[in-house]
This record gives C-alpha cells, sequence and structure tokens, in this order.
C-alpha cells in the first residue's frame, strides 16, 4: 500500500533527521569547546585556559596565527584613538576583522559544531556559510549586550562582567549536556529497545511492514535478498528503514529536507545558539576599552567586523568540510552496508557517550574550576 | 554502494578525524605587563626583597578599572585601588602562580614571605594601570661567590612580560662587587609555548615541570645576580 508506506517513511524521516544533526553537533561541540578553567588565572580576564595540545605539525602554524592574533589586538587601542580623533574608521574595521579571521583559526568559535552539523544534515556548502555567519554575528551581539546591559547600563565592575561570561558559558556547555544525554538516549538506547522489540513483531508474521525505529540511524538495510518496497506483504526479518535516498532499488521518497536547499533554522537553533552564546573576549575588551574612551560606536563597530571576519573562518571550514566529505563518499563503495550499519551503531554510541561526559566536564570545570 | 548511509557514514568519519585534529587551545599571551624589578639588599649585603612594578597594557587597564568611578579630584578612590591590589596579590599569591617570580640560588629554589607594599596606581597621562609590590625573600641570602637566578613569566603565557629600557633592572644597597645580568626570553617560540601550555597544572607545588621546562629552554626573563 504505498499511502500506508509513505506516511510511515514520512513518519521515520522525521524522527531520524534531526538525531543525525544531534550527533554530529555533539561530535563537533566536544572539540571545539575549550576547557574553562578561569578561576586559575590571577587577571581572570573571560578567555579559556589550556586544552588538548595539538599535534606536532600544526604547532608552528598555531604558533604564528597566535602571533598575527596577538599583533592586530594591540593596534586596536590606536586604531580606536585614530578615529576618535578625526581619522578614517578603515583602520579599526580592518583590524578587528583580521583578528577575527586568526582568532577563529584557534580553538572555540564552534568551527566544529556547525561544519558537523551541516555535513550531517547534507546542507550545502552556500547554507553552511550562511549558518557560520549567524553564529560568528551572534556572538558579536551578545558581547556587545553584555557590555552594554552590564557596562554602560549598570556599570558593573570587570569581576561581574567576567562573572556574567562564565555564567554564558556554562549556558552554552549545559546545552551540550543536554545534548549528550538526549544523543546517548537516541543513539544508543532507543536503538537497541526498538530492535527488540521489533524482531519479537516479526516472528509473529504481522501482515505490514515492520517498519522498526531501532536501526542505528544509518540507512543500510538488513535484507538478505534484495526487494523492492511497493508492495507490503509480511517481512518475517526486522529490516532497517532508511526512506530518505531513491539509492539501493527502494522506492522511498528522498528526503524533501535535502532536496530543498532550504535552511531549516528551527533544526539549527542548538547549533547556532551552542557557538553563538558565548560572547568573544576580544570583542568583550575593545567594547569595555571603547566605552572608557567614550567611543562606544567604536566597540560596536570593532564588535561586528570581528564577527564577520570569524564567520568567514567559520565558513571556510564548513564548506570545505561538505566538500570534503563530498569527496569522502566517493571512496567508501565497498563497504558492506552491514559492517556499516554496525559501525555506525558503535561510533555512534560511543559519540553520544562522550559528548555527555564532556558536558559535564566542561559544566564542571566551568562552575568549580 | 553510493547510499546515502555510506555517504553519511563517511561524513561521521570525516567529521570524527577533524575532530581529533582539530586545533588546540593556543597559549599566547592576552595581557602585556611591563616590568620593573629592583633587588633590595640588606645591611649584610644579602639579597632581602624584589620591589616589583607592573605596568598593564591599554587594554587590559580600562578592562580592569570599568565600574570604578573616579572620584572629585579625578582620581581612583584610594581605598578600592588598595583593595583591588590586595585581591590581585591574593591571587598572585603562592602555591599556583607564586606572583610569577621564581628565585633560585645553588639549584635551590628559594621560598618567599608575604608581599608587602602592594599598590595600584592609575597613571593618567597613559591611562595604564600599574601595581606595585615589595616581595621579600622568607629567608635573605647571602650572594658572595653565588649566583642568583631569577625568572619571571607567566607558565600559562597569558601574560607577556617586557622589561624594556635601561633602567627597569637595578640593584639596590648592593655591594659594590655584585653585577647583574638580564637574559631575555627566545624570541616568539610559540611552538615550545604550546608544549608547555599543554602540561596540565599538577596540584603539587613542589613540581612544576612546566615552570622548569620553560626555565630550561630560556622562555623566562631571567636575571643573573653575582656577587
Amino acid at each position: 500500500m504505498p499511502s500506508a508506506l509513505k506516511q510511515t517513511s514520512a513518519a521515520v524521516r522525521a524522527s531520524v533527521h534531526p538525531l543525525r544533526w544531534v550527533l554530529f553537533l555533539s561530535l563537533a561541540i566536544l572539540v571545539s569547546l575549550p576547557i574553562v578553567a578561569q578561576a586559575a588565572h590571577p587577571f581572570g580576564v573571560p578567555e579559556a585556559s589550556t586544552g588538548w595540545t595539538a599535534p606536532a605539525f600544526l604547532r608552528d602554524i598555531l604558533g604564528h596565527i597566535a602571533i598575527w592574533q596577538s599583533h592586530f589586538y594591540r593596534q586596536l587601542t590606536t586604531a580606536v584613538r585614530t578615529w576618535q580623533e578625526g581619522g578614517a574608521a578603515y583602520l579599526l574595521i580592518g583590524l578587528s576583522f583580521a583578528y577575527g579571521i586568526f582568532h577563529a583559526l584557534g580553538p572555540g568559535h564552534g568551527k566544529a559544531v556547525i561544519a558537523s552539523y551541516v555535513l550531517a544534515n547534507r546542507q550545502t556548502a552556500r547554507n553552511g556559510a550562511i549558518l557560520s555567519f549567524i553564529a560568528s554575528l551572534l556572538q558579536a551581539l551578545v558581547a556587545i549586550g553584555v557590555v552594554t546591559v552590564l557596562g554602560l547600563g549598570f556599570q558593573v565592575t570587570a569581576n561581574v562582567m567576567n562573572q556574567t561570561t562564565r555564567w554564558l558559558e556554562v549556558a552554552a556547555f549545559g546545552m551540550v549536556t543536554l545534548l549528550g544525554v538526549w544523543l546517548v538516549w537516541q543513539k544508543m538506547i532507543r536503538p537497541l529497545v526498538r530492535r527488540r522489540a521489533t524482531s519479537r513483531a516479526a516472528t509473529t508474521g504481522a501482515g505490514v511492514h515492520a517498519h522498526s525505529h531501532a536501526h542505528p540511524h544509518g540507512h543500510a538495510h538488513a535484507h538478505a535478498h534484495a526487494h523492492a518496497h511497493g508492495h507490503g506483504h509480511a517481512h518475517e526479518h526486522a529490516h532497517d528503514h532508511h526512506g530518505h535516498d531513491d539509492c539501493c532499488g527502494h522506492s522511498h521518497a528522498p528526503d524533501p529536507a535535502a532536496l530543498s536547499g532550504k535552511l531549516d533554522l528551527r533544526r539549527a537553533w542548538a547549533a547556532i545558539l551552542g557557538v553563538g552564546l558565548r560572547p568573544c573576549s576580544g570583542a568583550l575588551i575593545v567594547l569595555v576599552f571603547a566605552m572608557s574612551q567614550g567611543f562606544y560606536r567604536a566597540g560596536i563597530v570593532a564588535a561586528l567586523a570581528m564577527g564577520v571576519g570569524t564567520g568567514m573562518t567559520v565558513a571556510a571550514l564548513a564548506m570545505l568540510s561538505v566538500w570534503a566529505s563530498n569527496g569522502a563518499v566517493k571512496v567508501g563503495g565497498w563497504i558492506s552496508s552491514r559492517t556499516v550499519r554496525i559501525l555506525r551503531y558503535v561510533i555512534e554510541s560511543l559519540a553520544a557517550l562522550l559528548v555527555l561526559m564532556l558536558g559535564l566536564l566542561f559544566m564542571s570545570a566551568a562552575l568549580y574550576g | 554502494m553510493e547510499c546515502a548511509t555510506t555517504r553519511r557514514f563517511f561524513a561521521l568519519i570525516v567529521t570524527v578525524c577533524s575532530a581529533l585534529f582539530a586545533p588546540s587551545i593556543s597559549a599566547h599571551p592576552h595581557m602585556w605587563i611591563d616590568a620593573k624589578a629592583e633587588f633590595v639588599f640588606d645591611d649584610q649585603a644579602r639579597l632581602l626583597s624584589i620591589k616589583q612594578t607592573w605596568r598593564f597594557d591599554d587594554l587590559f587597564s580600562p578592562y580592569a578599572m570599568q565600574g570604578v568611578k573616579k572620584g572629585a579630584d579625578g582620581k581612583y578612590p584610594a581605598a578600592t585601588l588598595k583593595s583591588m591590589a590586595n585581591d590581585w596579590m591574593d591571587a598572585l599569591g603562592e602555591p599556583i602562580s607564586h606572583f610569577f617570580t621564581r628565585v633560585r640560588v645553588n639549584d635551590e629554589t628559594l621560598g618567599f614571605a608575604a608581599p608587602q607594599n602592594a599598590r595600584l596606581r592609575w597613571d593618567n597621562t597613559l591611562n595604564r594601570l600599574e601595581l606595585a609590590f615589595t616581595l621579600p625573600l622568607a629567608k635573605p641570602v647571602a650572594l658572595s661567590g653565588r649566583q642568583a637566578l631569577i625568572d619571571i613569566y607567566d607558565p600559562t603565557y597569558f601574560v607577556a612580560y617586557d622589561f624594556a629600557g635601561n633602567d627597569v633592572i637595578t640593584l639596590s644597597r648592593a655591594p659594590a662587587e655584585c653585577a647583574r645580568k638580564y637574559i631575555p626570553p627566545r624570541e616568539l617560540d610559540y611552538a615550545t609555548m604550546q608544549q608547555l601550555a599543554a602540561i596540565p597544572p599538577d596540584p603539587d607545588p613542589s613540581a612544576l615541570p612546566e615552570e622548569l621546562f620553560a626555565i630550561t629552554k630560556g622562555l623566562t626573563h631571567r636575571i643573573e645576580i653575582a656577587c
């Protein structure tokens, strides 16, 4: 019965689709968020401190990036004063933009989050770039908001501002934890539960497709035989249902979200917030400096330029990852679908656990570190 | 098979691999301090204390003073400055940061007594904040025939010190035969700094491998006093 088939496949699509991006999102968050240990430094300006080591081949490059970032950073005050004293704003805009680009090349700024979300949803490179800019500009806006409300409005001290930033980070890390919990549930536990339930149902010889949700959200098929699914006779084995692509000889409708090419902001909100809630520390300091000079608009312009700069770096990475993944697909033809499915389940479960653990670790470091 | 499965699986692999090679935290300075150090000797020609003056950069200075209003005389209230200075001395103290200063004589690291005369000063012309304090040694040490090696730096590389200028390192009331030598840190070796910053902080204050590593690698501001 084609209409029942379509209904079920639509239902499965709806349940599966967000889960995949959650997986990649969380996988990515775990590497993009540096570990927070701010209380450790006596001059606690909000900036995360040490985390993992880069492999040796990256260290030199990262070192040079850090040097350039510092160069641009130190020139920012001169640029603000130049504009204030009647010069052009271009110096400040250019420096802030350059700082943003190099700063985002370092850790943080959600590169891996956005890139993974884009990969998981098979977004086009274009949508990936748009997402990157939205998230990065949100970071700039949050920084502007924090300084405007707390600095200009309530005129709090540095300590209070640092604390607020830390709480925003806790919120972002909290989202990671929640994602981790959801992921462990969806990727690890539910597939096991459903698979057992479905195999029981299948052996009773139900007359309709035993569409099981107990698949690892990959879209492999456990068919021992090739089968066209146009007809609704009983299958005595629990088969995995994908309903996303029209490959593998099945006539399921392809995933409309993948086809449409439109950016689904409702799905992307967690990725955007997880990245954007943490204000950029460089922006915070420049905003406060501009405020102290009585020239706040320079701070706002600088923060926004930084946001555009970080957006560009993150967008470039998102687009690269789309192209890389498209390239990698071609390599994978020879692995059997069953192996893929099992591997996927193991990797996804481990990734889900990792996300949960890291979310808790980040949060405890931010709260008690 | 060119299936969505395979595509997504490899997207997963690509993500995991790129995640494993994701850039680490770049330890690099976010704050710059123009520093001065004066080494004070006592009547018995022993090294008594180090008077340090740290002038913060022009981005950190207004950040640190935000929310603090200047008084009618156009200056920050002395009480606020004093309490800020005390807070910072507490934060800088042993055992975690030990004031970013390490004194060694004959391979033995000397301890400090409680810092004195901590004060913060706002320089109105430069618009920069200056922290000054006196760091006494726990026990004054005689340097005759020996060398004192003093290293000043931040092991986390959050702060970059600079001893620029001719008279920033001085000896006070020292015997005539004492000489001081300043060895600046190696230039911009951020690759090594990354290595250092990656070593997790050791809770045991007597075991600070990253410090010793930095010292041996020449990454600190080294002052040698020989009498």
